[in-house]
C-alpha cells in the first residue's frame, strides 16, 4: 500500500490495518515464512509512521489493541506505543513475557532487555 | 547430572508419559462410553469437525438428541478440546502445514505445563484423538513443554541424541563463520546445547525476523561484526526468554 493511501485513512482504519498486518505476521511465524514476515514488518512501520505524523502523535490509538486475543497483535501494539505510553507499554510487555504465549513471550522479554540496556530507544 | 544419567532420566520420563497417555486414552474412552450409556445417548452422534474454531470437536445437534445430548454437550464443552482449535483430522500433505499444527499443539501443551503433568497429558490425548497423525510428533510436543534447565544440563545433554531435541549453537554458526570465528570455537562445548527441536526452530526463526529492538534489522543482522561475547550474551538471553535456559 502506498503512503498516499495511508494518508487518506481514518484513525480507525489505520488501527484496523495495523491489526490485520500483525495477524498476518502471526500466521507467517506459524508457517515459517520469514521473508513474508519481514515484508509485513515494513508495512507495519509505515502504518506506525502515519499514526505518528497525525496531530498529537496518534500512535496512542494502538493502546486499544492491548486486550486483543492475539499475542502478536498485543506485542506489536506494545512496542509501537513505547514512545507515547512508556509505562503502559512496558507493563504490557511484562505481562506478555510472563504469559508463556510463545514465541511472542520470548520477544517481549528480549524487548525489555533491549530497553534496559539502551539498545532499543523508542522514538 | 552425569550425561548418561541425564539420558536415562529423559528416557524414563518419556516412557512414563507414554504409559500415562495410553492409560488416560483408555480411561477417557471408557468414561465417554459410561456417560453415553447413562444418558441413553447415541455415541455415534456427530461432532463439529476440526477447522471450526472453538466449536471443533463439540457434539452437534445433527441427528437429533434428547436430554442426553445436552449432558454430552456440557461434558464436551468442559473438555480441554476447547483449547485445541483448528487441528486437521487428516495429516496435511505439506510439511510446513504439519509443522504449524504441531507448533500450535505444542504451545498449548506447554502453556498447560504449569498446571501439571496430568493437564499436559490430557491435552496431548485430546490432540491425538482429534488428529491421530500427530502421534509421530508426540516426542516434539512433549519436549517443547520441558521446564528451563541449567546451562550445564543443556551442554551435557549434547552427547545424548534424543528424538524431539536438536543440538543448538548459542552463537549462530553461519554468520559467526562468515565473520571469521574459527570452527573450533563455533563447535566448542560452551557453544552447543541440546534443546527441544521446536524451541530450536523458534529461537532460530526469531533471530531472522526484523525487529524494532535492533533498529529494524533482525537480531542476526544486528550481531554481525559484534564480538563473540556479545553474541554469546544475546544467544543465552534468547534461550532464557524462550523458556529453555534457567536465568
Amino acid at each position: 500500500m502506498k503512503q498516499g493511501e495511508l494518508q487518506k485513512m481514518s484513525l480507525e482504519q489505520l488501527v484496523e490495518r495495523f491489526e490485520a498486518i500483525a495477524l498476518a505476521q502471526d500466521k507467517a511465524i506459524l508457517m515459517d515464512e520469514i521473508a513474508k514476515f519481514n515484508r509485513l514488518f515494513g508495512q507495519l512501520e509505515e502504518v506506525e509512521s502515519e499514526l505518528k505524523s497525525r496531530d498529537g502523535d496518534q500512535r496512542s490509538t494502538l493502546l486499544a489493541l492491548y486486550d486483543h486475543p492475539n499475542a502478536q497483535v498485543r506485542l506489536t501494539a506494545a512496542k509501537a506505543t513505547l514512545a507515547v505510553a512508556a509505562k503502559e507499554a512496558r507493563a504490557q510487555l511484562q505481562k506478555l513475557r510472563e504469559s508463556h504465549e510463545f514465541p511472542q513471550a520470548g520477544d517481549a522479554g528480549m524487548t525489555i532487555r533491549a530497553l534496559d540496556e539502551g539498545i532499543f530507544k523508542p522514538t | 547430572m552425569h550425561q548418561a544419567d541425564a539420558g536415562r532420566a529423559a528416557a524414563r520420563e518419556l516412557h512414563r508419559l507414554r504409559w500415562f497417555l495410553h492409560a488416560q486414552l483408555l480411561e477417557t474412552k471408557l468414561r465417554a462410553l459410561e456417560r453415553a450409556v447413562k444418558a441413553n445417548f447415541n455415541p455415534n452422534q456427530p461432532r463439529v469437525p476440526a477447522g471450526h474454531g472453538r466449536e471443533s470437536g463439540r457434539w452437534t445437534d445433527a441427528g437429533g438428541s434428547g436430554g442426553g445430548g445436552n449432558e454430552l454437550t456440557r461434558v464436551a464443552q468442559n473438555d480441554p478440546l476447547d483449547r485445541l482449535t483448528d487441528i486437521p483430522k487428516e495429516r496435511p500433505a505439506v510439511a510446513r502445514a504439519r509443522t504449524s499444527v504441531v507448533k500450535q499443539v505444542a504451545t498449548q501443551v506447554a502453556r498447560a505445563a504449569v498446571q501439571g503433568v496430568f493437564r499436559r497429558a490430557r491435552l496431548v490425548l485430546d490432540a491425538l484423538q482429534l488428529a491421530p497423525w500427530l502421534e509421530e510428533y508426540v516426542p516434539y510436543i512433549v519436549a517443547y513443554a520441558d521446564p528451563p534447565k541449567t546451562l550445564e544440563e543443556l551442554q551435557n545433554a549434547v552427547s545424548t541424541p534424543l528424538k524431539g531435541y536438536d543440538v543448538h549453537h548459542i552463537v549462530e554458526q553461519t554468520t559467526a563463520e562468515q565473520d571469521g570465528f574459527p570452527r573450533a570455537l563455533i563447535d566448542s562445548r560452551e557453544n552447543l546445547v541440546r534443546i527441544p527441536t521446536l524451541k530450536h526452530w523458534q529461537v532460530t526463526a526469531w533471530s531472522m525476523l526484523r525487529n524494532k529492538n535492533y533498529g529494524g534489522v533482525s537480531p542476526r543482522a544486528y550481531l554481525r561484526g559484534k564480538s563473540w561475547e556479545e553474541r554469546m550474551k544475546v544467544g543465552k538471553e534468547a534461550l532464557i526468554e524462550n523458556g529453555v535456559l534457567k536465568p
